[in-house]
């Protein structure tokens, strides 16, 4: 790493850390964390809202309270989710599926201490990944095209055979439905409306918000609700909730080389425009449950279903800055909004932001690393408030439950047709979880497969064009691998725990 | 009753593979580019539906050597299913008439009074709050206004 970098880094740290700007990433994500703890809110709401106060500001105090908005409010979304099952963003979706087992299994603390660990950590190797890459990262994001996207979903797409539970072809119908929900509407190539019956609010496709809340926070009422279990956790008193925040935060230096291996993944993942957080996380968790040696717990409550996303999801916030530094294209909603305020203060993104601005650029991303440490370590001094609702009478939360569930899916467009919507997948996902149809597979089908469409006509295109040669590309070989590997190893891990059982 | 319970999740599968056939059958209309994919799916999903009937069905009958017989279902509680059903369908009709400030505070109301079974007090004070937090965050906070129902427009 050159000199030049390294100063940059001593520079940007000194001014975080200095006053009166280290008020400005505190500040930041304070309000981070409460725009994401509150329903129908977001990081990204609290960005557009911040834009135009912050125009007369200098570009430093700018970069310091975008880079606390944009890592302060992940975590916040991951006690929601472990707690009531609703995600506070898209990316904390994965976060519930072992989670939220683990607050009905008494394990609420435990499951918010990993997660507040790895999320931390989660956060600081992806910032150390994006120093170390800050010099070849332009030409790294160069080199993606749309074979190595295609190649990208593919690989993710095989994940799915790890996630579908006991019923490998149950899964696989799940991630076929999945593909076939992101079907509807506009086609990305002929712009012809497909599978739309007709209705105007179908023209756009789908939403995954409201497919989420449908099919996880609706989902889980309609179960509370028919269960008759009169608490959340079915205890009855706080004292009664087992779980320890130093053992959650154990598990991740138990489980250090998934820890590590998910911020890998969450910071390439999050280095690819346009792919967005949710995936991150769901590639993540897929790879832990693929590589487990035992994964029969995945989904009903391991708590390497907790770390693993948590530290991606956490992880890709320092990723998703590269292409939005280097390129000027943005990541995902959060980083788009962050260009916004960029570009209004006179920062061009590109070759000038990485020569010119750098001890900026590195301002902005100590106070990113700031925020993520800051929203853990508070949100562990909230775990017992909310963990307590947790022993709440079912009665007294399921409207409360209902209504953040409501405002997050009619406010996030501003459609009501999307409350209709998430009302459908509720019971959708009630029924595929009363008759044992995995829901993790069709929710990743689902996110994927715009990138997978998209790319595989850009694909065909280019090849027919002869502008390029599919196998040659090396990034699209080490991902053909990876995939080839996601198909081979189950079966390979499978006999191989059979000849254990023989041996015994 | 035991034999009604493997017929309703039939009815679940039956229905994926309608879902399923109709997507195929919409497809058709689709040119070849804007089909190809989809029909690949899609054909796929339903062939895969297929072979997941005939699994359960040899399950049932213990066909299927060597694998475990699926456990009973539990009785279902068919009546609470319908109405939480029913619940759900009373937030999204108030929310939708009465928009996002004042529709969930009826229905946390009617639900703590008629769920619940919660004291009047804790029923209305409740609800009170909850409109006055949303209205906090909407149109203080935000400063945007939340949805607003079809109800007061049409009175007006």
């Amino acid at each position: 790493m050159d000199s030049e970098v390294l100063t940059a880094a001593y520079e940007g740290f000194g001014l975080v850390f200095s006053w009166p700007y280290i008020l400005y990433p505190i500040a930041g994500t304070l309000l981070a964390m409460l725009f994401s703890a509150a329903p129908g809110l977001n990081s990204s709401s609290l960005m557009a809202l911040a834009i135009p106060l912050t125009y007369a500001w200098e570009p430093l105090p700018v970069m310091l309270i975008f880079g606390a908005f944009l890592g302060g409010a992940t975590f916040m979304g991951s006690i929601t989710a472990i707690l009531f099952n609703i995600p506070g963003k898209a990316s904390n979706a994965v976060t519930l599926l072992d989670g939220y087992p683990m607050t009905q299994m008494g394990r609420a603390k435990t499951a918010i201490g990993s997660a507040a660990a790895a999320s931390a950590l989660g956060s600081t190797v992806g910032i150390l990944i994006l120093i170390a890459l800050i010099p070849f990262m332009r030409v790294a994001a160069i080199a993606l095209g749309p074979a190595e996207y295609l190649m990208l979903a593919i690989w993710g797409l095989t994940t799915l055979a790890a996630l579908s539970g006991n019923s490998l072809v149950k899964g696989l119908v799940a991630a076929g439905i999945g593909l076939q929900l992101a079907f509807i509407g506009y086609d990305p190539r002929t712009a012809e409306l497909r599978f739309t019956a007709g209705m105007d609010y179908l023209s756009d496709g789908l939403s995954l918000v409201p497919v989420l809340l449908g099919l996880f926070a609706l989902a889980e009422v309609i179960d509370l609700m028919v269960s008759g279990r009169s608490t959340l956790s079915g205890r009855q008193h706080q004292s009664e909730l087992s779980g320890d925040v130093r053992e959650g935060i154990g598990a991740v230096f138990k489980n250090f080389f998934l820890f590590i291996r998910s911020s890998a993944i969450g910071t390439v993942i999050g280095a690819i425009p346009g792919i967005g957080g949710s995936v991150a996380g769901f590639i993540a968790y897929g790879h832990a449950s693929q590589s487990a040696r035992d994964n029969s717990e995945f989904g009903k409550g391991d708590i390497r279903g907790v770390i693993a996303p948590e530290a991606a999801n956490d992880a890709k916030d320092g990723g998703a800055l590269i292409p939005t530094l280097a390129l000027g294209i943005p990541g995902g909603s959060g980083t788009a909004l962050f260009l916004g305020a960029m570009m209004l203060h006179g920062l061009t993104p590109g070759r000038e932001m990485l020569t010119d601005n750098l001890t900026l650029v590195f301002a902005l991303l100590w106070s990113l690393f700031l925020s993520n440490w800051i929203t853990s370590l508070l949100g562990l001094t909230l775990v017992n408030p909310m963990a307590r609702i947790s022993t709440i009478r079912t009665g007294r939360l399921l409207p409360a439950i209902l209504v953040m569930a409501a405002i997050g899916a009619v406010q996030y467009r501003g459609l009501i047709s999307d409350l209709f919507c998430a009302v459908v997948f509720g019971v959708i996902g009630y029924l595929m979880k009363r008759y044992d149809w995995p829901r993790i597979p069709l929710v990743i089908a689902f996110a994927l497969a715009p990138l997978l469409e998209i790319n595989l006509h850009l694909t065909l295109r280019l090849q027919e064009l002869d502008r390029i040669d599919f196998f040659s590309r090396p990034v699209v070989l080490l991902l053909l691998a990876l995939t080839i590997i996601n198909l081979i190893l189950p079966a390979f891990l499978g006999r191989l725990r059979a000849i254990r059982r023989l041996k015994k | 009753m035991k034999l009604q319970r493997p017929k309703l999740r039939n009815v679940f599968s039956l229905t994926l593979a309608v879902f399923t056939a109709w997507m195929l059958f919409d497809s058709l209309s689709l040119s070849r580019v804007a089909a190809m994919l989809p029909q690949v799916i899609i054909a796929a999903t339903l062939l895969l539906i297929g072979v997941q009937w005939v699994l359960d069905l040899g399950k049932r009958r213990g066909i299927v050597s060597g694998t475990e017989q699926s456990p009973p279902d539990q009785q279902a509680p068919q009546l609470r299913f319908l109405l939480s059903l029913l619940w759900i369908a009373l937030l999204s009709c108030c929310t939708w008439l009465l928009g996002l400030v004042f529709g969930p505070a009826l229905f946390s109301f009617v639900f703590l009074r008629g769920f619940a079974s919660e004291s009047w007090l804790l029923s209305i004070a409740y609800s009170v709050i909850l409109a006055l937090v949303i209205s906090f965050i909407f149109v203080f906070l935000l400063n945007t206004s939340p949805y607003e129902g079809v109800l007061p427009g049409m009175m007006l």
